[in-house]
């Protein structure tokens, strides 16, 4: 019974500290604005991609490829870039700034989208 | 003679008066090994090794089953978590873990509220898991304004569990996960209910089931997607030193509060992959 009693105020304790640090907060994403007169290559879009590990899954095998040979066909052909509604790109929103796991930074973000809204050309 | 017998009978009664008390004191203990492991597949079980025990428990996820060219998922990119459990009381345990893709580091404690006894007098054992888990990626990942609460979150769950015959036993746990920090689209809480069972099909070899049913709280924005519930199945082989789970699973992650909160597999859309567990008792 002495044991229960002390197993039952040490787990007590113990949840009393960890609920003790629960907070409520959100990332905001900064808001970052591409200059119109700022040139945009796929190179750099690409570069994203190195650059956040992308293609360490999304390599040469599989479904979606983010190569550097084989990335801008992948993305025309899979549908994941929309020229029409630059915004809901997929390959924008899925792993935009706000979502959980692996995100673009905002610069990143910024930049592919405006590389989106000028038409996603190869070079 | 009859002094002899009435001898007789109470060196008897002085003799039986002990065993039958440990009869009594033997249905007051808890069921003999309800589970094999305190990890069932990614579902925490009610067992609790007696005081003093360590118990190392090595956690591999292999990458997404896709094509042979990656022999289903061995060479894609893996998860891993090393945990380390010590029973302090019967009843009580704490350890500690850390897990690769993620950099979650858990600290945690189990405590079997109630046991199943072994005369049936208590029907299930009632267990409370709870964990506070760091979140070890770089501070970027946070936002402005970073402090070290941010990283912070919990996972808290009562199981009860069932051990119905020797060869099945079956648990149904529900839990409430809490994120102290998350994306602007996202919520902070989750809940979640699960399901786990194990069958005993030879010795001590059985089969595994789970189902994780994630998130009463159908209230996220934008394009946040739900999480998906967890399936898996597997088959469990015991010894007195070693427990090894091989299995199928949807859940890529080991952290509970990220398989119930977070996870974006769907079983049957194939997402799976194929995943094992080492409980090395010491």
């Amino acid at each position: 019974m002495k044991t229960k009693i002390s197993s039952l105020l040490s787990v007590s304790i113990i949840l009393i500290g960890l609920l003790a640090s629960c907070e409520y907060e959100k990332i905001v994403p900064k808001v970052v604005t591409i200059p119109d007169t700022q040139v945009i290559t796929y190179a750099e879009i690409q570069a994203v991609f190195t650059t956040q590990g992308c293609t360490a899954c999304h390599g040469s095998s599989g479904g979606l490829s983010l190569a550097e040979d084989k990335s801008y066909n992948s993305l025309i052909s899979k549908n994941l870039v929309n020229t029409e509604a630059p915004e809901n790109s997929i390959i924008l929103t899925k792993i935009a700034p706000g979502h959980y796991g692996k995100t673009y930074t905002p610069e990143q973000s910024a930049l592919i989208l405006a590389w989106i809204k000028r038409g996603a050309k190869k070079d | 003679m009859l002094k002899n017998i009435l001898s007789s009978l109470a060196l008897a009664c002085l003799i039986a008066m002990p065993v039958i008390a440990q009869e009594d004191e033997d249905g007051k203990k808890p069921v003999f090994d309800p589970w094999n492991s305190s990890m069932l597949i990614d579902a925490r079980t009610t067992l609790i090794p007696e005081k003093g025990a360590f118990n190392l428990i090595i956690q591999h996820r292999f990458g997404e089953i896709k094509t042979y060219e990656d022999i289903f998922g061995i060479y894609a990119a893996a998860n891993a978590r090393m945990a380390l459990n010590y029973s302090i009381l019967d009843n009580l345990m704490v350890g500690a873990s850390t897990e690769k893709n993620t950099k979650f580091q858990e600290f945690y404690v189990q405590y079997n509220i109630f046991n199943q006894t072994r005369s049936g007098s208590f029907p299930v054992t009632i267990s409370y898991y709870g964990n506070m888990a760091i979140d070890g990626r770089a501070k970027d990942v946070f936002g402005e304004d970073f402090k070290f609460t941010n990283r912070l979150s919990y996972f808290n769950e009562l199981i009860v569990s069932r051990k119905f015959t020797d060869k099945l036993s079956l648990e149904v746990a529900a839990n409430f996960s809490h994120f102290n920090k998350v994306d602007s689209l996202v919520q902070n809480d989750a809940t979640g209910l699960s399901l786990a069972g194990r069958y005993k099909i030879y010795g001590e070899t059985a089969l595994m089931v789970e189902y994780h049913y994630a998130n009463f709280t159908k209230s996220r924005q934008n394009y946040q997607p739900e999480p998906i519930p967890g399936l898996a199945i597997g088959l469990e082989l015991g010894t007195s030193t070693h427990g090894f789970q091989v299995f199928v699973s949807n859940f890529d992650k080991l952290s509970p509060q990220l398989n119930a909160a977070r996870n974006q597999r769907d079983f049957f859309k194939g997402k799976m992959l194929v995943g094992f567990n080492i409980t090395i008792r010491m």
